[in-house]
């Protein structure tokens, strides 16, 4: 569960209080993340009673819903190759305040002005801060519900003020749109038409300038009942790599999973991040080399994986995108395929 | 097409490959599609910029000299060289429907796409798309064969048969944005480095070994495919593989080509410096990656090799110790040095080479570092140990056999103790074996 309270500190590295100074009408700046719906940075004008966590998911469900129609509507036109949408924007209206919304990357802006404010005055300041923050926010990508690639995982972790804030087990439910958009797709049009291609489209990698301007793809995974895996599987984490630059570090023990029914937090990511690994290993054609593919895939670095039972819940989400990445498989799927094995063991 | 062997191509120099003064060095396709993974792993969709970038310069660089030796003007004589050249270097085979103003090209059989379905099982797939290099020296090709001041041409891969496509399709528009710095490495570069005159006497060298795998490198061609492949002994028609043979790839025959210094070793350097500085606990897991590719990749070509025709002749090596020797010096036929064996014990071997690929990169664009690292060395080193502990083996081993015998070997450790990158006379490397 997202907590409402904003995220902006002070330590926060984006300057949102000094974007909003000196601007009429302005009421809110909500920087959120589109897959998962989540507030990413905050500013709230004091005496205003807007909620920015509730701003955050309820702007990231509409800005999805508009990049998924969008996208219908490009991939259905005749010579939709040719075009197909990386940023949406929208405005909404309503009698109390004029939202725009636009699209950075994995992120989501919202500007949210008086509704006395005149529509031009406002696009022209949301314009300006659009342009500011569009330097600021991390690069990324959301490739499944893949946040940030691993190099920016770091940045975005690394500074508690600017990672949001989410309560463990549970996750933020997926954006209603674009997990319905992915159970009507066949597997074999994901590459074509999901967001994940969409970066990769004709438009959207350039020489030297990464352009990681990603559609939305699905939200996060909704919380898991409980796998049973049968724990003598997976050894590839209490082995040291093969090849080791440094000295191996062992492995602490993993105790054993008795039961189905993960009695913490702690132990449900453990038993479900297990689960990843050793499906990764057992599958993977490369298994003497598939954990450190996932540690660096995932962002994760080994250190992390040693310890699967300390992993967040964000870190268990990019565990598993990393996974499915490996395999080129679909949003849930290596959950699912986990689930199946652990019944059939 | 002309059917050219590799040898009529490239001149071999201080354990090192050259065409057209440009250095190249022979990879399988395990190298070329680890490294994409790794890199993709490692940058997420940035990964495609930054190899297509290393191609594009590396690829352009080379096309342009070969081109203006040769006195090859026009845009269809172009394209036709970058075409043929291609081919005859195992990367597969380009068709390309381009003007001026741009079009878009297509690839067959090519080294990391099609590699991808070699390596890993036919209905795999992965989301993105795994023929950066490609896109760089088509769009390279296009550039040299249309030059405008307006730009050049950019590369990207519209469908990917590493993504379930039929073929891999490039779209090529201009780009007024200017392209990279390229960063080839020449001929040149490496003789700088070279401070001997090379050693010929046999210590630490099994020489007879080393000449006879030159021979075979030197004399394998492509097929029609674009596809280059080691003959095994019992091919009969005298070391030429045959469309039979190309055809038995899935049983876990490497596949090999020669690709540029420039673009694997900047896709490397420039991959693991972004890595370094964004995240830098992940730096240390991407050289062990690209150790491993590399490992993995001369392990293979070297066993291919080893197996060959024109290796039958060799008497076969009795110690660990004459393994090993003779592994180096099957491997100094890949074109990544001259490799010897200066100590050989239970646990320990030491390799040395007075000049590696990576080295002249790193010099030619750093110039020297204290600390600098060569995974691509390390790999080799790597190889040879695991290889010289398989005494009852000999001849080709599939990928699948590798990850057995690494599953069941020895644990490396791997120290670079010397290189010319920190000012050193020769590189050299101790692997220690642990079981």
């Amino acid at each position: 569960m997202i907590q409402d309270q904003p995220t902006m500190e002070a330590e926060n590295a984006i300057p949102l209080d000094g974007l909003a100074a000196g601007v009429d009408y302005l009421e809110a700046i909500v920087v959120f993340l589109i897959a998962p719906a989540m507030t990413y940075a905050s500013w709230v004008r004091p005496s205003t009673p807007l909620s920015a966590g509730a701003m955050g998911r309820a702007y990231a469900e509409a800005l999805g819903a508009c990049a998924s129609a969008a996208r219908r509507i490009e991939t259905a036109s005749p010579g939709a190759h040719a075009h197909i949408p990386r940023t949406v924007s929208a405005t909404i209206e309503d009698d109390r305040h004029t939202a725009i919304l636009q699209q950075v990357r994995s992120f989501g802006i919202a500007l949210v002005f008086e509704r006395q404010a005149p529509l031009g005055l406002a696009r022209a300041h949301a314009h300006k801060i659009l342009r500011t923050l569009e330097h600021e926010l991390p690069y990324g990508e959301v490739s499944g519900v893949r946040v940030q690639p691993p190099p920016s995982v770091a940045v975005l972790t690394s500074s508690p003020s600017m990672a949001p804030t989410v309560s463990v087990p549970a996750l933020v439910p997926p954006a209603p749109q674009t997990e319905s958009e992915l159970e009507e797709r066949g597997p074999d049009t994901t590459d074509s038409r999901s967001g994940a291609s969409l970066s990769r489209g004709p438009d959207a990698q350039r020489f030297a300038a990464p352009d990681l301007d990603d559609p939305p793809m699905s939200g996060a995974t909704p919380e898991k009942p409980a796998i049973v895996i049968p724990v003598a599987v997976t050894e590839g984490l209490h082995r040291a790599p093969t090849w080791a630059s440094e000295p191996p570090r062992a492995m602490p023990e993993a105790p054993p999973i008795v039961s189905s029914a993960p009695s913490s937090p702690t132990e449900s990511t453990r038993t479900r991040a297990l689960g990843i690994v050793r499906y990764v290993e057992t599958t993977s054609p490369e298994p003497h080399i598939a954990v450190l593919r996932l540690a660096l895939r995932s962002g994760l670095g080994l250190d992390r994986m040693r310890d699967l039972g300390a992993l967040s819940t964000e870190q268990l989400m990019l565990l598993e995108a990393a996974a499915e990445e490996m395999f080129g498989l679909e949003r849930g799927q290596v959950q699912k395929r986990v689930e199946e094995s652990g019944r059939t063991a | 097409m002309t059917v050219t062997n590799v040898g009529t191509l490239l001149r071999a120099e201080h354990g090192l490959f050259s065409l057209s003064d440009h250095l190249v060095q022979l990879v399988t396709h395990h190298d070329s599609v680890l490294i994409e993974q790794i890199v993709w792993d490692a940058l997420g969709s940035e990964s495609g910029s930054v190899s297509r970038q290393s191609s594009f310069g590396a690829a352009h660089a080379m096309l342009s000299s070969i081109a203006g030796s040769l006195g090859i003007e026009g845009p269809t004589q172009i394209l036709d060289l970058a075409t043929e050249l291609f081919s005859a270097l195992g990367l597969g085979q380009l068709r390309f429907e381009a003007g001026a103003g741009g079009g878009r090209f297509v690839g067959e059989d090519l080294l990391s796409g099609a590699g991808f379905r070699e390596r890993y099982a036919r209905g795999a797939r992965i989301k993105h798309s795994m023929d950066a290099f490609t896109a760089g020296y088509g769009s390279a090709a296009a550039s040299v064969a249309f030059p405008s001041d307006w730009g050049a041409f950019e590369g990207d891969e519209t469908s990917c048969v590493a993504r379930g496509a039929s073929e891999c399709a490039f779209s090529l528009a201009r780009r007024a944005d200017p392209q990279g710095a390229s960063h080839a490495v020449t001929r040149v570069d490496a003789e700088e480095l070279v401070t001997s005159e090379e050693d010929d006497d046999d210590d630490g060298n099994d020489s007879e070994a080393r000449a006879a795998a030159l021979g075979t490198v030197l004399a394998l061609t492509s097929d029609e495919r674009g596809v280059l492949r080691v003959a095994p002994s019992s091919t009969a028609n005298g070391g030429e593989p045959t469309r039979a043979d190309a055809d038995a790839s899935p049983a876990g025959r490497c596949r090999l080509a020669l690709v540029p210094v420039g673009y694997r070793a900047e896709l490397v350097f420039d991959a693991h410096h972004l890595l370094e500085k964004r995240s830098p606990e992940l730096a240390p897991l991407f050289r062990d990656l690209i150790r491993e590719a590399t490992q993995a990749s001369v392990f293979l070509a070297v066993t291919e090799l080893e197996g060959a025709s024109g290796m039958s002749d060799l008497e076969r090596p009795v110690t660990n110790e004459e393994r090993a020797m003779r592994f180096a010096a099957i491997a100094s036929a890949l074109g990544w040095g001259t490799l010897s064996v200066a100590d050989y014990g239970v646990d320990r071997i030491v390799l040395r080479t007075p000049i590696t690929p990576e080295a002249v990169y790193f010099t030619a664009r750093y110039g020297g570092m204290p600390g600098a690292q060569m995974p691509g060395f390390q790999g080799m080193a790597g190889a040879i140990a695991l290889l010289a502990l398989q005494r009852d083996r000999s001849g080709p081993m599939t990928f699948a056999e590798y990850v057995k015998t690494v599953a069941n070997g020895p644990s490396l450790g791997v120290e670079e103790t010397r290189s010319i990158v920190r000012g050193d006379a020769e590189c050299e490397v101790v692997v220690t074996m642990k079981r």
